[in-house]
């Protein structure tokens, strides 16, 4: 899994750094949203997904459609990392729920 | 690896936001000083609605879960304390009802440079 | 090496101080609210915000006086009273022909190891008899669980949890959910309903979790419509930003079953008027 945000991230850097922001391609799109679509899915199975996440996955769909890949890695990507986010939400709630209880 | 993969998320906000940045600042938006455009974020309901739980001057409707924001710079006499409480409420008290705004990432990085400029001249 | 860290607090705590039980729970929950708002009568709780709020109460007493949700009781009695193709009822479905007993929901049933709610053995009666199940949410359902709760006002809350791991284990897990943080605005059911009960949250002052349970399902005036408590689970979820879990699945029963059993001792007051 981390070597896809490590190619992910290596394509998104390079299509940037070559000044191709605008023309980041599709397989740099496919990997930023598989690696969001699999951090919501786990989010989801620990019943701690954002209802902010999907919405940008389908705007990412939106962008790609229209062509604009570049716009669609940065909103899975944000996705992604909202995802994650989620999921240290859900690992840390685990732990401090306790100490939040009524005694 | 992991620490490979922060690097790369790293260079990736940098490169986007040097991109980003100047593109979405018109002239006008630069005429307009940080603390307005703080203000307007601070007050905006899908922003960082500030006024659903505090008091602000000038803010309407005010609610009263949170401290009123008023002689912020006295409180805050570091203002890197006031932007990390914005950014996370919960480091110092988990239990905190604030929302972690840059945590969580309810505001951008760059929303919350702006929100904490406008809080502090509160 | 986090993992063995707190399996081994787990372990300890389960060693030392023991949980605390669900009667200590609702003890402590009952003496909360008592200290926090120490001129509202404990009973007085099943009135919601009302309870708390002088002003609003007036204008509540008067949207009573012409009760929004008189209609789905109508409906629901109805409803309840029309026979299946079967040519049975839901009546033949409940303890006391299903008059009077929502006081006793939700219940751990031993059988299936599960919780149950009303509202699940509404559907279970259907499909029991060849009927096709309703939305759990609103609709058709709300009006037959209002019927049920307003043939069961004024009788007391006695959500039981029997000597059964299962039961302990059903009730612990709505209590998690009930006090972890969710969404992406990070709040748990308790920030704002037991630890800021009663502030504003701009021009709405959040009502207490006591009592909460009683007078459900409702009539919100923002829904222009009756909700059963599984809708609310799923708005307050929402608002929370997070992606709300599914209306009588196992987690929102749970949960039902730790905010009621907090509630008991109450008297049923549904089906009710909200803002």
């Amino acid at each position: 899994m981390h070597k896809k945000y490590v190619i992910a991230g290596a394509l998104i850097l390079a299509g940037f750094q070559a000044g191709l922001a605008q023309a980041a391609d599709e397989a740099a799109y496919k990997a930023a949203c598989d690696a969001a679509e699999e951090a919501r899915k786990m989010s989801a199975e620990l019943k701690y997904e954002w209802n902010t996440v999907a919405p940008l996955i389908e705007k990412a769909g939106a962008a790609a459609t229209a062509g604009d890949f570049g716009k669609a890695v940065s909103l899975c990507d944000e996705a992604r990392l909202q995802s994650e986010a989620a999921v240290a939400q859900a690992r840390q709630q685990a732990d401090d729920w306790r100490s939040a209880v009524v005694k | 690896m992991r620490k490979m993969v922060a690097a790369f998320v790293t260079a990736v906000v940098c490169t986007l936001g040097a991109l980003m940045v100047p593109a979405a600042s018109s002239m006008a938006e630069e005429a307009q000083s940080a603390v307005e455009q703080g203000k307007a974020i601070a007050f905006d309901r899908k922003g960082g609605n500030c006024l659903a739980c505090h008091m602000i001057a000038t803010g309407d409707l005010p609610g009263n879960i949170g401290p009123p924001l008023v002689a912020m710079a006295q409180r805050f006499p570091d203002k890197a304390k006031l932007r990390a409480q914005i950014w996370d409420a919960t480091a110092i008290n988990p239990h905190s009802a604030m929302p972690p705004f840059g945590k969580n990432r309810i505001l951008t990085e760059e929303q919350i440079d702006l929100v904490t400029e406008f809080i502090y001249v509160q | 090496m986090k993992r063995m860290v707190t399996v081994f607090l787990g372990a300890a705590l389960v060693a030392g101080l023991a949980w605390a039980t669900p009667e200590d729970d609702r003890q402590a929950f009952v003496e909360y609210f008592q200290n926090r708002f120490p001129d509202v009568a404990v009973a007085d709780y099943i009135n919601g915000v009302y309870a708390i709020d002088p002003g609003a109460y007036e204008q509540w007493v008067q949207i009573e006086e012409f009760a929004p949700y008189e209609l789905a009781i109508a409906e629901g009695k109805e409803l309840f009273e029309t026979p299946f193709a079967n040519g049975k009822t839901y009546a033949d479905c409940f303890p006391n022909g299903g008059i009077g007993i929502r006081q006793n929901y939700p219940y751990f049933d031993t059988a299936t190891g599960q919780v149950k709610t009303l509202e699940l053995e509404i559907n279970e009666c259907r499909e029991k008899n060849g009927e096709k199940p309703l939305g759990y949410k609103k609709g058709p359902i709300a009006s037959i669980s209002a019927y049920m709760a307003f043939t069961s006002r004024g009788q007391v809350l006695d959500v039981k949890i029997p000597d059964d791991p299962r039961a302990m284990a059903a009730y612990e897990h709505g209590k998690e959910f009930y006090y972890s943080k969710r969404g992406q605005l990070n709040f748990s059911c308790a920030d704002c309903h037991v630890s800021n009960s009663g502030m504003m949250i701009r021009a709405d002052r959040l009502s207490p979790a006591l009592g909460h349970p009683t007078h459900f399902p409702v009539y919100r005036s923002k829904w222009n419509d009756m909700g059963t408590l599984h809708r609310r689970f799923d708005g307050c979820n929402k608002q929370v930003r997070a992606v709300p879990l599914k209306a009588q699945g196992e987690e929102y029963r749970d949960l039902e079953y730790f905010v009621t059993y907090m509630s008991n001792g109450l008297v049923i007051n549904g089906p009710g008027a909200r803002k």
